[in-house]
């Protein structure tokens, strides 16, 4: 079943289709929420809470786009309401924060001399400025295309793609060092 | 390294996620066998895009968040069925939605979720229509045949194995079907894909020279390659689609449908061209149905113990009683003749 069947089930007060959606979208919404720097246990609640919010207005909702870009565009939303409020949510997730410690103490040429190549990469995506990076990982994690990216942002297709290319060519630029 | 526009980077990018069309695809396979800075990119590009790892799926934690929301809106819906009945308490809709999280975690196991995941159904087969009209050879156990293509690509087939070769080869793409075991030197031509198919396994190439294994009875499907570069193909999915480069191998399990990369040493690989029997840590059930294709005879197990172990070893073109002596000192196993059957049995440690 495709999202737009599961959703004019959810319409017509099928919980089933509902539980569905919710399985379906949880682990890449969460993993969103961690990009926007959100720790699980708020990602947890706001993704519940967009959900939440779908249930209860499921009989004149109208999407105007795709429900994916409706889901993360509704998680975006809540992410940037909460940071404007609470300062402290900035702060990076803990299971963040170890990852970059694994990555921080290897020097490049270490991790040339481990073949490490993947950790190598995931440390550069790192490295991008905060927008650049974010489109990066929407792009290249969520295999979200540029247009969904655009309207989840609320941003041109072409500033999408922009970035996309500066982040591709700070790659190579890195990759060039190590090699 | 030079910039390049980016248009080629997304086109490239396109590529690896399986976004772009024929043609664009034939452009890009063209870019990448004339244009070095183009090739380089396609390389760079392709390695980022081969780091990338799948979005954790936590199912555990995803059917609590469920079991927490559910009982958010049963809460939610009993308590507004009460106030249509005119016996609400007033707020209660509203301090539930800003209550955002609940003390009580619901086990997970109560819930009954069916219909939760997708299994995307494979196209079953990638057959062209013209597959009955093909040329088709064979090799008998413990025969190897070099074969060559009118395209001027040269095919070495190892024993029990079988390449069809489809009707329409040369047209636009140049595909073949094999099944067993063959080594590729494909002559380049960009404008003409060149495709193995092995089950749900294709093959494309973009560069030269590589082996496939694909017996129908082994468990495993190898792509290894040599040199160049090749594009492996998994049930039609392009978001499963794996790019190797020279000395690594993407091995395939039938039984699991899942694809690793790994690297390997050349001659354990292509060692058979050479006549060397290589067994490269290969289960006892393999190194059988090794045994069985390179000597042309059964060759049984008859201890379950020996699937424990795996055999690694090289052996230049010798009978198969030296084979299996030398087998028996390493392994610790013993063997005996059984009219033309060979049996084998032991622990193994």
């Amino acid at each position: 079943m495709d999202d737009i069947e599961l959703l004019s089930r959810v319409k017509a007060d099928d919980r089933e289709a509902f539980n569905s959606l919710f399985l379906k979208y949880y682990p890449l919404l969460s993993d969103f929420c961690r990009f926007l720097g959100i720790n699980s246990d708020d990602g947890e609640d706001i993704i519940a809470d967009v959900f939440l919010d779908l249930w209860v207005k499921r009989e004149r909702l109208h999407i105007h786009t795709s429900l994916k870009s409706y889901l993360y565009g509704a998680v975006k939303n809540r992410v940037y309401t909460l940071k404007g409020k609470n300062q402290k949510m900035q702060l990076l997730p803990e299971e963040y924060a170890s990852d970059k410690a694994i990555s921080d103490h290897l020097r490049p040429d270490e991790m040339l001399f481990r073949k490490d190549r993947r950790l190598m990469i995931e440390r550069f995506v790192d490295e991008l400025p905060e927008q650049g990076k974010l489109i990066f990982l929407m792009n290249w994690q969520h295999q979200l295309d540029y247009q969904e990216i655009a309207e989840i942002l609320s941003i041109s297709p072409h500033t999408v793609k922009t970035h996309i290319y500066r982040s591709v060519n700070y790659f190579r630029k890195r990759l060039l060092f190590v090699k | 390294m030079a910039y390049m526009d980016e248009h080629h980077y997304l086109l490239i990018i396109g590529y690896l996620e399986g976004r772009i069309t024929e043609e664009e695809t034939q452009y890009l396979l063209q870019k990448v066998q004339t244009d070095k800075e183009f090739s380089d990119a396609f390389e760079d590009i392709a390695e980022i895009w081969s780091a990338k790892k799948a979005v954790p799926n936590n199912s555990s934690k995803a059917n609590d968040a469920l079991a927490r929301l559910n009982k958010k809106i049963d809460d939610l819906e009993a308590g507004a069925h009460v106030r249509k009945n005119g016996a609400a308490k007033t707020g209660q809709q509203s301090s539930i939605i800003l209550k955002l999280r609940p003390i009580l975690a619901i086990a997970a196991s109560a819930l009954i979720l069916a219909g939760a995941f997708w299994l995307y159904k494979a196209r079953l087969s990638n057959k062209p229509a013209d597959t009955l009209a093909m040329a088709e050879k064979h090799t008998a156990s413990g025969e190897k045949k070099k074969i060559d293509l009118p395209d001027g690509t040269s095919v070495t087939l190892n024993a029990s194995s079988s390449l069809r070769i489809a009707n329409s080869f040369g047209d636009d793409k140049r595909e073949v079907y094999l099944d067993g075991e063959a080594f590729f030197d494909v002559k380049r031509d960009p404008q003409k894909p060149f495709i193995v198919h092995t089950g749900k396994i294709a093959t494309q190439v973009l560069g030269t020279h590589f082996n496939v294994s694909a017996y129908q009875n082994d468990s495993n499907i190898t792509v290894s390659l040599v040199q160049g570069k090749v594009q492996v193909d998994m049930n039609n999915d392009p978001s499963k689609r794996i790019i190797l480069d020279p000395g690594k191998q993407m091995i395939y399990s039938k039984n699991n449908h899942q694809a690793h990369v790994a690297d390997f040493i050349t001659d354990d690989i292509t060692g058979w061209k050479e006549n060397k029997l290589v067994f490269n840590y290969d289960s006892w059930p393999d190194a059988a149905k090794k045994l069985s294709r390179w000597y042309g005879i059964p060759v049984l197990l008859k201890d379950s113990t020996l699937l424990r172990c795996k055999l690694k070893g090289t052996f230049d073109n010798i009978p198969l009683a030296k084979v299996m002596e030398q087998i028996r000192m390493v392994a610790d196993v013993s063997w005996q003749m059984q009219g033309t059957k060979v049996i084998i049995s032991g622990k193994c440690n």
